[in-house]
């Protein structure tokens, strides 16, 4: 089919941003941004693309987004996952939507998928107790119900995508230039990397074409690399060259799951928080307590030494401290990067007729000159 | 000097409540004796009742501007760009002197009948080019004129930051009802900056990142005219990465650094015998016409001067005229920026499977 108008949820996000830029100057499809936040929307303020205000909690928001349109690209991911999908889908099918792309994720096959999972005619969706997994899951179980109920959708699992503004890239460079960049098992694990504009030239292809109606697809490079070869490539983009750390999966998961909550870490971050000025600036803007923090403040300094004062002013402050923070990859990365399945893209090229134009080089390339203009590297 | 704890608080209002009142300007005055906000103006109430609720105000609430005659000394005006001209003249007809936000106005055209309006009027208007009330503009000014690093070489000004303002609309981004993109908002500041420093730029070349919408990147390079002298300067802004933020003055004697972030400092590089020397200088000593060193309070500081002796404030409304000259002249000599990125890449969908 041939797509009147769509309106592209999550449209500011990474992929969003640039799905509308390829809208606007590459496929020549009219749409509609659908905008929960529009602090964040500079990037498709510059194509004058048409914004709407909307929320994915609010139906009335997203009947009104979806007047005049008959396709929708679902991007958005929110902490109401499943339950936003089904406010959607029934806006949708009011108002006659005919092509319902749903952009899924390879996440929804959990953080240790089986060999079954690399081809989708045998790619199980399950529950993990893995939070972003089992949230993707739980989403793309509600729009496969719909469909299965007749809305014309597609659904697309994108695997790991990268590109200009990626967070995936942006956060290596940073660290690498703080100095040092980790790898989780010397990076052994399967990156299944994909650049952004084949993500959105999948994306097209579902919202052009009828044969992959109802199905769910793998968008992923031709090739997968390895997660030493994603982060190093980026890390040493940057001069002077980073350090590279290795840190095993095993021992980062065991850090955070020492480092759950207790009752002690809670004290701290109360007391952090009775000592922050950021939190008495806002507690003085209540005129009561504004005379009252400043009476407490000039009685404390008076009853207390100057030792105590400043010890007061640095509670908690040895939590903060970079070094034992950057120590440490984060929770995502674990998942992300102790993983050792490659995807097939197979079904996407014969249903679809979507190819990869990057192999991971091309996309690194491109990617780079962002880097540069976004001054994140030296030119 | 400023603020008398025994003089009378002038009488104000603040047009327009959103962001910016929020949190720049209410911030920066419940800091201050010389204000008694007694009226919050908002086309919606409910953002009006927010900002006085955020500061424990008591101010009286309405989204009627003729609410101000006669109730207020003076007022603030925070609303969209396009809608500056027609709200500062109409509290001019209420005799009132305004502090008006930058861009002052959508063009220069417009601003020229806001300052022609004032002068008619006999009232003050004054525009929140904030740049000018950071102490270490000042500290720079006197370096300059001491002639600290010799002839001056070259001058770059640059403001970048990944947009984060809280909005509760696109309106940032429309045309017909903005001015225009980065150049309106970090631009105007750094270009006003350089004005206030140096004088007009002469626009030799311009180029931004719009792609039928607004600006969010833009770089001008021009020149300067420094004692007879021209010199090269680029100035810089950005809405979707940080940029240096602040002010390089190179001369044949070393380099002056002033920053956004650290606003009573200037530092110096000098290369002395073969070495390379930084030094930081501050504001001991260097007269300064306010005491605040938020930008925003000290700003809102002269302003009462202003009012009170009935005098110009440092960001007189003709002063800013030439800003906007500046930027519509960099408009009309303008080519795209290159983006690599976005041009990159054909569509790879054969078209044998659009069925």
């Amino acid at each position: 089919m041939r797509c009147g108008k769509v309106l592209i949820t999550g449209a500011t996000g990474f992929i969003g941003s640039r799905l509308c830029e390829r809208l606007s100057l590459h496929y020549r499809v009219p749409y509609r941004a659908l905008v929960h936040n529009f602090g964040k929307a500079a990037r498709i303020g510059r194509l004058g693309a048409e914004m709407v205000a909307g929320d994915l909690d609010d139906k009335a928001s997203l009947s009104s987004a979806l007047s005049g349109c008959d396709g929708v690209v679902h991007l958005a991911y929110g902490n109401n996952a499943g339950r936003a999908e089904k406010i959607l889908l029934s806006a949708c099918r009011e108002a006659g939507i005919k092509r319902f792309v749903h952009i899924s994720s390879m996440a929804v096959h959990g953080p240790n998928p089986g060999p079954e999972c690399a081809r989708e005619a045998t790619a199980t969706i399950g529950r993990y107790g893995e939070p972003y997994s089992d949230a993707k899951a739980r989403a793309e179980r509600v729009v496969q119900r719909a469909i299965d109920g007749g809305m014309p959708g597609i659904i697309l699992r994108p695997t790991v995508v990268y590109g200009p503004y990626s967070p995936f890239v942006t956060r290596i460079v940073q660290d690498a230039r703080a100095g040092a960049v980790s790898l989780i098992d010397e990076g052994k694990g399967v990156c299944n990397a994909v650049y952004v504009d084949d993500v959105c030239d999948a994306i097209y292809a579902a919202l052009e074409t009828d044969r992959g109606l109802g199905k769910a697809f793998f968008v992923n490079a031709d090739r997968a690399v390895s997660w030493r070869d994603f982060n190093t490539t980026f890390a040493e983009m940057v001069r002077p060259l980073p350090r590279i750390l290795n840190v095993s999966a095993d021992a980062a998961r065991a850090y955070w799951r020492s480092a759950r909550p207790s009752l002690r870490s809670n004290l701290t971050a109360l007391k952090r928080l009775a000592m922050s000025s950021d939190f008495h600036d806002q507690l003085a803007t209540v005129p009561a307590l504004r005379s009252a923090i400043r009476w407490t403040k000039v009685n404390l300094k008076k009853a207390l030494s100057a030792d105590r004062v400043n010890a007061l002013k640095n509670i908690g402050a040895e939590h903060a401290s970079p070094a034992a923070w950057t120590a440490w990859p984060d929770q995502g990365r674990i998942v992300r990067e102790d993983f050792h399945l490659e995807f097939s893209n197979e079904l996407a090229k014969t249903l679809l007729g979507w190819r990869p134009a990057y192999d991971f080089v091309a996309g690194a390339a491109v990617t780079r000159s962002w880097l540069e203009f976004a001054r994140m590297l030296e030119s | 000097m400023t603020s008398s704890a025994f003089e009378k608080p002038i009488r104000l209002g603040i047009v327009g409540c959103g962001a910016v009142a929020q949190i720049c300007h209410l911030k920066a005055l419940v800091t201050l004796r010389d204000y008694d906000i007694r009226y919050l103006c908002d086309r919606n109430l409910r953002t009006a009742e927010a900002a006085a609720q955020l500061y424990g105000l008591r101010a009286k609430i309405t989204d009627r501007t003729e609410d101000l005659a006669g109730n207020v000394d003076a007022a603030i005006v925070c609303v969209w760009p396009r809608q500056h001209l027609p709200v500062t003249l109409d509290l001019l007809r209420m005799g009132l002197d305004v502090l008006c936000e930058k861009p002052v106005a959508a063009s220069s055209a417009d601003a020229a009948e806001m300052a022609t309006a004032a002068e008619s009027a006999g009232r003050i208007v004054a525009v929140g080019q904030w740049c000018r009330c950071q102490k270490n503009m000042w500290i720079l000014r006197k370096l300059l004129a001491l002639d600290f690093i010799g002839e001056v070489e070259e001058v770059e000004a640059e403001f970048g930051n990944i947009l984060a303002w809280p909005m509760s609309s696109g309106a940032y981004f429309d045309r017909s009802i903005t001015a225009g993109g980065v150049m309106f908002d970090g631009g105007i500041h750094v270009l006003d900056l350089v004005v206030w420093l140096f004088g007009d730029v002469a626009v030799v070349e311009y180029e931004d990142d719009s792609l039928g919408g607004v600006e969010t990147n833009g770089v001008i390079r021009g020149t300067l005219s420094v004692n007879g002298r021209r010199v090269p300067c680029r100035i810089a802004a950005s809405w979707t990465h940080d940029l240096r933020n602040g002010i390089r003055i190179s001369g044949g004697k070393g380099r002056l650094e002033a920053r956004f972030t650290e606003r009573d400092v200037v530092t110096i590089h000098q290369e002395i015998g073969g070495e390379r020397l930084e030094s930081r200088i501050g504001p001991n000593g260097i007269a300064m016409p306010f005491r605040a060193d938020n930008p925003y309070a000290a700003q809102l500081e002269d302003f009462a001067e202003a009012i009170r002796r009935r005098q110009p404030p440092i960001t007189p409304i003709a002063s800013t005229l030439l800003p906007l000259k500046i930027i519509e002249a960099a408009y009309s000599v303008r080519r795209p920026m290159l983006q690599p990125w976005v041009d990159a890449g054909p569509v790879t969908v054969c078209a044998a499977a659009k069925s």
